[in-house]
């Protein structure tokens, strides 16, 4: 059985594109739904199925909001279903959010839903990726 | 494994291939020999069509499942002559890309292989009535860019029944026609609930679903067969999919395929599937853009060997077309199974 299972590996890492079929990576900046908040979503790499780690940057009126509390969540909107690990975010300093362990299982078109509330300010964007 | 179940000649339920030799006592016992030589080729030649009805019930990866739902609701069928039968069969499933909400395809940058072996059986339960149930096993390979991850488990298990009003088999331009359902239950591991964040341990939908449809097959002349059929699917909402409440809507699948009979024995059929579903509700709200369709060319051959096995071949496709096949995976597969005959109906 693990000589199958490490057979299929090599199968598998023969054929993988390796990552770098395109240097592009993510970045997109959308107003909140309460016009409160400008969400700034980045990602070095292009998101791609497996985990992945995005910086979200928090402004209001151009300023950086730190102090938030932010929860982002994965929804696979068309197969209704989001995935099953845990999304974290941890603060980064001057607005900046670090949003890791954002898991994509499946190809296809994906929603990451970023929210903001301070005090008693809640804002959220929804940003829309293909995940190829 | 499979036994003969006492009946007196299986050749007589085999197709036309087996029609020369046929004992004099099988004619008593096969309303199908009783019809004449006529409705033996056709019954042969519908018996391949259980082969299309069983592609158009297990195309569809573990992963998409989760929306897809396993199954089309046609299930498989028995031939007129029939009493029982039980497939063993594998399959191999290879996305090769997605297409996003705006009905642009993106090419595949990872490298994934799911595999779905299957065991499942049928019975005549009553002269139109069929019923039966199927398990299967899911391992998944995921060869993303940065990470390669390996996950196993069982999947949803299937029940599946077919009611037939009008006999397949018969003579003259009425095809058959028959009442089809299926239960999906989710037996297998939710995408919700997997841990690998490539989702490689994701062996089913999370969702129990029924599916009901309606399936025609006919056979023209001794040696051309055409099926067609449409089912309509309902799931369960899903309370909490991963951390959405999530409301499917139903789903609408038709299939249409038709083929020849080579040298008695050999089977070929090809066909053209088509699934659409609109968009669910997430939270209560309608998701925009969320709707799904796709489409699917799929081929059949079947060998009839022995007295009683079958061995089976199919390859199917997703058509990466425009619209059709928005917000879903792309994905080739191939299967091979052998199917054995329990017995005949008298």
């Amino acid at each position: 059985m693990r000589t199958i299972r490490w057979m299929l590996m090599a199968v598998l890492a023969a054929c993988t594109d390796g990552g770098d079929g395109s240097t592009a990576g993510f970045d997109e900046t959308k107003t909140g739904d309460h016009g409160l908040y400008a969400f700034h979503l980045t990602s070095a790499d292009v998101p791609q199925q497996g985990s992945n780690t995005f910086t979200l940057e928090l402004t209001a009126s151009g300023s950086p909001v730190d102090g938030a509390t932010v929860t982002v969540d994965a929804l696979m909107p068309a197969h209704g279903h989001g995935s099953g690990t845990p999304i974290t975010v941890s603060a980064a300093g001057n607005g900046r959010y670090t949003v890791g362990n954002v898991s994509f299982t499946m190809a296809g078109a994906w929603d990451l839903t970023c929210s903001a509330s301070r005090a008693a300010s809640q804002d959220s964007a929804t940003f829309h990726l293909d995940v190829p | 494994m499979c036994t003969a179940g006492g009946v007196p000649s299986p050749r007589v339920y085999m197709g036309a291939h087996a029609l020369q030799s046929i004992p004099s006592h099988a004619h008593r016992v096969t309303g199908m020999v009783r019809a004449g030589s006529a409705s033996v080729w056709r019954s042969g030649l519908l018996h391949v069509s259980w082969v299309v009805l069983a592609v158009c019930s297990g195309v569809g990866t573990a992963r998409a499942a989760a929306c897809c739902g396993t199954g089309y609701g046609v299930g498989g069928r028995l031939a007129p002559a029939e009493r029982a039968a039980v497939t063993m069969q594998a399959s191999g499933t290879v996305p090769y890309g997605s297409m996003n909400a705006d009905g642009r395809f993106v090419r595949a940058r990872s490298v994934s292989l799911e595999g779905r072996p299957e065991l499942s059986g049928m019975v005549r339960l009553w002269r139109g009535l069929q019923a039966g149930l199927a398990f299967r096993g899911v391992t998944q390979v995921r060869g993303l860019p940065r990470k390669r991850a390996v996950g196993t488990g069982i999947g949803d298990v299937r029940a599946f029944g077919r009611y037939e009003l009008v006999p397949s088999g018969g003579s003259g331009w009425v095809p058959g026609f028959a009442l089809t359902a299926s239960l999906t239950l989710p037996t297998g591991r939710a995408p919700w609930a997997g841990r690998d964040p490539a989702g490689a341990d994701v062996t089913g939908t999370g969702l129990a679903s029924l599916r009901v449809g309606v399936a025609l097959e006919h056979a023209l002349g001794e040696d051309f067969f055409w099926a067609a059929g449409g089912t309509v699917g309902l799931s369960q909402p899903a309370a909490n999919a991963g951390g959405f409440r999530v409301e499917h809507a139903p789903q609408l699948q038709v299939f249409a395929a038709g083929g020849p009979t080579l040298r008695r024995t050999l089977s070929l059929a090809a066909g053209l599937h088509y699934q659409r579903e609109g968009a669910p509700l997430i939270n209560g709200r309608l998701a925009p853009g969320a709707d799904r369709s796709k489409a699917a060319l799929f081929g059949v051959a079947s060998w009839e060997f022995g007295e009683r096995w079958n061995l089976v071949v199919t390859a199917q496709a997703d058509l990466p077309y425009d619209r059709t096949g928005r917000n879903d995976e792309l994905t080739a597969a191939v299967t091979g199974g052998l199917r054995c005959i329990v017995g005949a109906w008298e």
